[in-house]
């Protein structure tokens, strides 16, 4: 009872605050863009960098919160930044993005490694953590195209995040690093990660007409959102390979009429977010005592599949019969991945 | 050491991927037109720092491949069975 109060405070606390940070984050760049501060060429390019500085940096940033374990300080720091990029943004717009971006890398790394302490080695907290940035985009791209972006708002909202995030007490960590002596956990990385890239590069290019309508829109939010909270859930009920690969077995057809058939298109978003929990925590587990670089890693790998959707690559990508395939090769990735990840012979991957 | 070529194999062929769409000059259909116009901001801008961040990820997960941990402070592990069905457990 102890541990489920403390880990519904944590997910309350960290998972509110993630929405708050990319709702921000998204609210700086757009609001930059109808201030005028940005023109169409500068939107692309602060998106870009946006991205590059905010999932790239993670990896390190992740190395060394969890060198100098201070996952918490992290995630505090994360919100001071974005917040100073939120006053900063109709003084200096691109700084002020990319300080924003730098803020957003440091709270996912504080978060991450909370969220995969809270129940270690389960899928289930990570999904509940990570699900709410989703809408945090939606809500924050909903503010700046209102003209209800107010810096202060935001900065009362960081300021009660952060004495949140203070107060609550938080879980126990295992940052103890173990040396992994086999290289099966290699393979095991590079099968996960490139699913990881999949996703990312499907997520960007798949599209549905159906989205201008602002009801389906928000559906399509939620069943991003709701996907990535209950495949944690599922996963560690049902087993991960199953929900995992399953999933994504299932979401291929459904993405593939998904954009004629509004239903299908959103059965099959819920359903293929359904690997995200258990991608990142399968990463996580290969490295025992670094949940921080682990969620970078993943972050990473979703820039590389998102950044190819800015790329002529994307006309590859777009046709639905090559985004079918390539969800059933992610399939196969995160099926082997897995597989190895759970041999029974013995393993003395760590020492 | 054959599998982190292996990974920075995987890594730096998208990366090459992404160059070589760049260098390949504009498709009408989808190109980014912003990006397609300045090939060498997106170089500075997008490939360069990407490359740099990837090769730190890199050379951080090479770091921790061989780093020395104290005796004292190393768990054995069990099989990870968390990916396994309960039927499989």
């Amino acid at each position: 009872m102890k541990d489920l109060k403390l880990i519904s405070s944590n997910l309350l606390v960290y998972g509110a605050t993630h929405a708050l940070v990319d709702a921000a984050c998204v609210a700086i760049i757009f609001a930059a863009f109808f201030a005028k501060s940005l023109d169409a060429a500068g939107l692309v390019w602060a998106i870009l960098l946006y991205n590059i500085i905010a999932f790239g940096a993670q990896p390190i940033l992740g190395w060394i919160s969890d060198s100098f374990k201070v996952p918490r300080g992290f995630a505090i720091i994360g919100c001071i930044i974005v917040a100073l990029g939120v006053c900063l943004v109709s003084v200096a717009a691109m700084p002020a993005i990319l300080i924003a971006g730098l803020g957003n890398a440091f709270f996912h790394v504080g978060g991450g490694t909370i969220s995969l302490n809270l129940t270690p080695k389960k899928a289930s907290a990570p999904g509940i953590f990570v699900a709410p940035g989703a809408l945090g985009l939606f809500i924050g791209a909903l503010i700046a195209n209102n003209g209800l972006f107010f810096p202060l708002a935001f900065v009362l909202a960081f300021a009660v995040a952060c004495v949140a995030m203070f107060v609550i007490k938080k879980p126990k960590l295992n940052l103890k690093p173990l040396t992994p002596k086999s290289n099966i956990f290699f393979v095991v990385l590079l099968l996960i990660l490139l699913s990881v890239v999949i996703r990312a590069l499907v997520g960007s290019v798949v599209a549905f007409p159906w989205k201008t309508d602002f009801v389906l829109l928000i559906a399509l939010t939620l069943a991003v959102v709701f996907g990535k909270a209950f495949g944690g859930v599922l996963a560690d009920k049902l087993g991960w390979i199953r929900v995992a690969t399953i999933g994504l077995i299932v979401s291929a057809p459904l993405l593939y009429f998904g954009p004629s058939f509004a239903l299908v298109g959103l059965f099959g978003m819920l359903i293929f977010n359904f690997t995200m929990p258990v991608t990142l925590v399968a990463v996580s587990n290969s490295l025992p005592g670094r949940p921080g670089f682990s969620f970078g890693l993943t972050t990473l790998a979703l820039l590389l599949g998102a950044l190819l959707a800015f790329f002529p690559s994307k006309a590859f990508f777009v046709a639905p019969e090559i985004i079918f395939v390539v969800i059933i090769i992610s399939a196969a990735c995160v099926y082997f991945g897995l597989r190895l990840y759970s041999r029974r012979d013995k393993d003395r991957s760590f020492s | 050491m054959k599998r982190i070529a292996l990974l920075s194999g995987v890594f730096v062929s998208m990366i090459g991927a992404a160059f070589a769409d760049i260098a390949v000059g504009p498709n009408p259909a989808d190109f980014i037109p912003v990006i397609a116009n300045d090939p060498a901001a997106t170089m500075l801008i997008v490939v360069i720092p990407v490359v740099i961040l990837v090769a730190a990820a890199i050379i951080i997960l090479w770091h921790l491949k061989h780093q020395k941990v104290p005796a004292g402070s190393i768990a054995k592990s069990d099989v990870d069975k968390s990916a396994l069905t309960p039927k499989e457990k």
